[in-house]
């Protein structure tokens, strides 16, 4: 299962949301809300999506 | 009385969200030097008391770091989002809101704001408490607002003066103003109750202005470098 | 942690991890723009479409307005925040959303038949109108017909009436309902400045900290400048209100300092206070010296005359003829003088009045001896009743006596200026001064005046003395242009016009601190209803002067006589253009050019274009330059009380109806909320006449008797009753007094003496 693409963006979003968290600026809180919370749900469902294609490979679902 | 200064909660989200960010790029870092190949074997690695097969154990590396890690940290973030922006330093924080802060605490103003916040009328975050809508959509239309705001002004897309779009509902009055004798022995609010309580008309219309007025807070008007210093 | 042995990736980013990439940064970028999308999309829809700027067709606080229209309809109506009046409005002009809808619109022209009336179209009532006008010119001459005029006309239609009836009918039998509420002011303000219209504005209520409040309400007929004065007090505690008012109103119970005084007395007060100010020395010498002249109405003399003159009103002698305590006169008198800034504001109880001129000048001569003038929050503001009664009647010169802008029919060098001006020869305007309201009535009733057109006011109500009048009414070809067809002037008309209502039509609105305003069409006037400008037009041409009235739409005419405004000196608004009035929240005149922002407080450097060169204060109005404190001797009013009529009953009005009700009536809120026409009574009174709540009384005066409810409250002091004139079920103004200022030949509606008594059930 390759998670390397989720996991950038997840980091990304990481660095954007600890920034936004210790510093509560507009900017920043425009950042995590329409940039860092997409891309953690895309990562997330990407996650969700590669854990599916692998337990249907094995015939679990 | 405890033997440590108790934190706000500013400063718990922080230390909290700073955690979870920390621990959740090192985790997303460890996913990323991952290759396929290490992942088929039946290599076990030891955690503690468990034993894990290392397949099994970068899956719930992921699911922390995809999953869990960022659900706690957007949940803790979103609280600047839900509940920072209900202090006036939040409102405060865009510099088209200055003039309304700034009037508000302008002890010789006479616009609404100024006047309740004066008379000390709302404890604490005045703005929200006049700009939360009754009941649960109206609360829904205020975020949704309020995200409208965040987009429009970091794109700066917005025309100066700004100005409320859609509708100022009543019920934000009301819901303070309607229980007192005040309110109720002006035989005018009885008189049009339909209109006020439907929003057919502005409690606004009586009232006067809530805040400066659009041609005040029109860059290069008279009062506009006024109204963006703070007052003595 | 575990170990885990480190592979080395073959080379870069596989393709497949490069359109993965590719792929994340484009769906989170459409998440980002597609939610903010969303969220616009989403947005909560107001109660417009679309707002225009326009102006309250109530009073003369002349409120600025946003009209919301949705769907070609008027959906909302709001205060405007750029408005003199900061956003707010008050009940009436909140609820102006309902006037484009107002039930029972005349829709089509009506001419009488019978006791009843039929259809017709314009051409056919028109046709009779002009056909009837021209016979009785022809056979009786220019005076038989009458223009009767309103105050709540634009600008533009009470100009081409004035023109039409002046220059082309050759008649000066033009006049109109503000005769009935502000000539009294405007004599007042043209005796003692030579020029008419109020020299301060609204603003001065920010800077005053002594307001004296003398016959207004402004609590229930001028809210939004009573809120003002609200305002005021909070930003600035200290401030004084003080209130002359024989009621405890609304504004009276919100004063510091109340004065009951007794209906018609009040000169009285006035020379008292001035009496107290010249004994203690509270007179500004200097500005005496420089500023002000005295005068007995004939002929000018010193200050010490007018001292002598004051003796007789000591307080302590006036007091009780007052009804109040002498320590109160010295007070306010006191207060009166060395506030700060002291504004005055009034209304109809000044002005409707036996000597509404001469207490008009005193309040002048108050500001004027004590130099509460020329400052900012120092002024003597005349309230106007109507939304146009200065800026459309007033200022154009539709009233008997005038010419535009202040000019005189009496004068001939005034009208030979008006004629070159408006380009018919020489001896075209008459040099005899029309009929007055009260006189036009009366020429009705004998006869002399055999037609009339009668515009946007209902004097079949709001007359006093109106069973009279309504006789008289009948004698004469009365062409009602309405918007309802069964207001009381209606029902008395032999040809009825359906008439366009606020902002069905456009034109400019003049309010009272001289801010013009424009009041733009924003829908289409029910059926077949005109505006009244239309209707003028019309005539005009049916009557032969097509080539006079030239300007046939309200721009055009607006264009005329804003250039005319150019040509004189002192009324100039030549730098008020539609254009302007458009993107404006109004302009207050003198404005001059185009560059010119307007003049907030006249007579003042720096504020008034006009002032000389080198002057700080220039009364300019004045030959001398000087402003006139007049000597004016008390006279009880003819209706003070006797044996017989032992009551006084003096009118108003109340918050939620405006006038005679026929639009406010039409407002199912408006008109609950007000209720019916009712008299109240002093509690005392009642007590002593056996009179409860609910009771049926019958109030008779030497003009006539009348029976309605009583109310039994604390609000008139004793002796006095109040009703209010806008139930056409209950028509007070029968009982009430026609005696007129000799001055301003203004009715005196606020004292008529009575007799009360139970009627049986």
């Amino acid at each position: 299962m390759n998670l390397t693409v989720p996991a950038a963006g997840a980091i990304i979003a990481l660095v954007i949301t600890t920034l936004f968290v210790v510093h509560p600026s507009p900017y920043l809180m425009a950042l995590f809300v329409f940039v860092a919370q997409p891309l953690f749900l895309i990562g997330a469902l990407l996650y969700v999506g590669r854990v599916f294609r692998e337990l249907h490979a094995k015939d679990i679902l | 009385m405890l033997p440590f200064a108790v934190p706000s909660i500013e400063s718990v989200v922080k230390a909290l969200g700073v955690i979870l960010g920390i621990l959740g790029i090192l985790l997303c870092l460890r996913i990323l030097r991952v290759r396929p190949p290490d992942l088929t074997s039946a290599r076990l690695i030891r955690l503690g008391i468990v034993t894990v097969p290392s397949a099994a154990f970068f899956k719930l590396l992921a699911f922390a770091a995809l999953i869990l890690i960022p659900a706690a940290a957007v949940a803790v973030a979103n609280y600047h989002v839900f509940e920072g922006v209900e202090n006036v330093e939040g409102c405060a924080s865009c510099h088209v809101m200055h003039p309304m802060v700034n009037d508000m605490h302008d002890a010789g103003s006479n616009t609404l704001a100024a006047r309740h916040y004066r008379r000390r009328w709302i404890a604490d975050r005045q703005c929200y408490q006049c700009h939360t809508d009754y009941g649960l959509s109206g609360t829904l239309n205020a975020k949704m607002e309020g995200y409208r705001h965040l987009a429009r002004y970091v794109t700066r897309t917005y025309p100066e003066p700004i100005r409320l779009r859609g509708h100022y509902l009543n019920q934000n009055c009301l819901k303070c103003h309607k229980a007192t004798a005040g309110f109720e022995n002006v035989q005018s609010h009885h008189t049009v109750w339909d209109r006020l309580s439907t929003n057919q008309m502005t409690c606004l219309n009586c009232h006067g202005l809530a805040h400066p007025s659009p041609g005040d807070r029109t860059p290069g008007s008279r009062e506009y470098a006024r109204l963006m210093r703070a007052p003595e | 942690m575990a170990e885990l042995e480190r592979a080395s990736q073959p080379e870069g980013h596989t393709r497949r991890e490069v359109l993965q990439t590719l792929g994340v940064l484009g769906a989170t970028g459409a998440a980002a723009f597609g939610t903010w999308g969303a969220l616009e999309a989403l947005v909560p829809a107001g109660t417009a479409e679309a707002w225009h700027r326009s102006v309250c067709r109530y009073c003369g606080t002349g409120c600025t307005i946003q009209v919301g229209l949705r769907g070609g309809k008027v959906t909302d109506v709001r205060g405007d925040p750029a408005g003199h009046n900061r956003g707010v409005i008050c009940i009436k002009g909140a609820t102006l959303v309902d006037l484009p809808v107002l039930p029972g619109r005349l829709t089509r022209p009506m001419i009488r038949r019978g006791d009843g009336f039929v259809e017709a179209s314009w051409d056919e009532a028109m046709g009779l109108v002009g056909e009837r006008f021209q016979q009785v010119i022809a056979s009786d001459g220019p005076d038989a017909v009458a223009f009767y005029g309103s105050g709540q006309l634009f600008t533009e239609e009470s100009y081409t009436a004035n023109k039409l009836f002046k220059a082309g009918i050759r008649t000066n039998n033009v006049d109109g309902n503000p005769r009935l509420c502000m000539t009294s002011a405007a004599f007042g303000y043209v005796q003692t400045y030579g020029k008419d219209e109020p020299p301060g504005c609204y603003e001065d209520i920010d800077h005053a900290d002594c307001f004296f409040l003398m016959g207004a309400n402004p609590f229930d007929c001028h809210p939004p400048l009573f809120e003002r004065i609200h305002q005021r007090r909070r930003s600035h505690p200290g401030t004084t209100v003080i209130c002359v008012d024989p009621r405890r109103t609304g504004t009276a119970k919100r004063s510091d300092i109340h004065l009951p005084v007794i209906p018609g007395t009040d000169l009285l007060l006035l020379n008292a206070m001035a009496q107290v100010i010249c004994e203690e020395r509270l007179v500004d010498d200097a500005f005496l010296v420089e500023h002000v002249r005295f005068s007995d109405g004939k002929v000018t003399v010193r200050f010490e005359q007018f001292r002598r003159f004051l003796d007789d009103y000591a307080p302590e002698k006036v007091a009780d003829l007052v009804g109040i305590s002498a320590h109160d006169i010295r007070r306010v008198a006191f207060l009166f003088a060395r506030s700060t800034a002291t504004m005055s504001l009034w209304t109809m109880g000044v002005n409707q009045r036996a000597q509404g001129t001469f207490v008009n000048n005193m309040l002048n001569g108050l500001h004027l001896i004590t130099s509460q003038i020329c400052r900012p929050g120092a002024t003597p503001l005349s309230l106007t009743g109507q939304c146009n009664a200065c800026g459309g009647v007033r200022d154009t010169g539709a009233l008997a006596h005038l010419l535009p802008h202040g000019r005189l029919v009496a004068k001939e060098e005034d009208r030979r200026e008006m004629e070159r001006l408006w380009g018919v020869p020489p001896g075209t305007i008459s040099p005899r001064p029309g009929y007055d309201a009260i006189s036009l009535f009366r020429a009705m009733e004998e006869g002399k005046v055999k037609a009339a057109l009668v515009m946007c006011t209902n004097p079949a109500q709001s007359l006093p003395n109106i069973a009279r009048y309504r006789e008289a009414m009948k004698k004469c070809f009365l062409v009602v242009s309405e918007i309802v067809p069964d207001s009381e002037t209606a029902k008395l008309a032999q040809v009825l016009l359906p008439a366009a209502l606020w902002v069905e039509k456009q034109g400019v609105y003049g309010q009272t601190e001289r801010r013009y305003q424009l009041v733009e069409k924003l829908l289409d006037p029910p059926g077949e209803a005109r505006s009244d400008l239309q209707i003028l037009v019309d005539l005009a041409i049916r009557l032969g002067h097509g080539d006079l009235i030239r300007a046939r739409t309200a721009e055009a005419v607006w264009e005329e006589y804003r250039q005319l405004s150019g040509q004189s000196k002192y009324y100039n608004f030549a730098g008020i253009t539609y254009g302007r009035l458009r993107t404006l929240p109004g302009l207050q005149w003198p404005c001059p050019t185009e560059s010119s922002l307007g003049t907030a407080r006249r007579y003042v450097a720096g504020d008034d274009a006009l002032v000389s060169p080198g002057r700080k204060i220039d009364f300019y109005g004045q030959p001398d330059r000087r402003a006139v404190v007049y000597l004016r001797p008390y006279q009880p009013s003819p209706e003070a009380p006797t044996k017989e009529f032992p009551y006084i009953l003096t009118t108003g009005r109340v918050l939620e109806q405006w006038h005679t009700g026929t639009m406010t009536g039409r407002i199912p809120e408006l008109a609950k909320a007000a209720g019916r026409g009712h008299f109240e009574i002093n509690e005392q009174d009642a007590y002593g006449l056996g009179i409860k709540t609910g009771d049926t009384v019958r109030v008779r005066s030497r003009f006539n008797a009348m029976t309605g409810t009583a109310v039994v409250t604390s609000g008139p002091r004793q002796g006095v009753l109040f009703a209010a004139f806008f139930d056409a079920a209950f028509l007070v103004n029968l009982t009430v007094s026609d005696a007129v200022d000799p001055i301003s030949r203004e009715p005196e509606f606020k004292v008529t003496a009575v007799a009360i008594e139970k009627a049986s059930a």
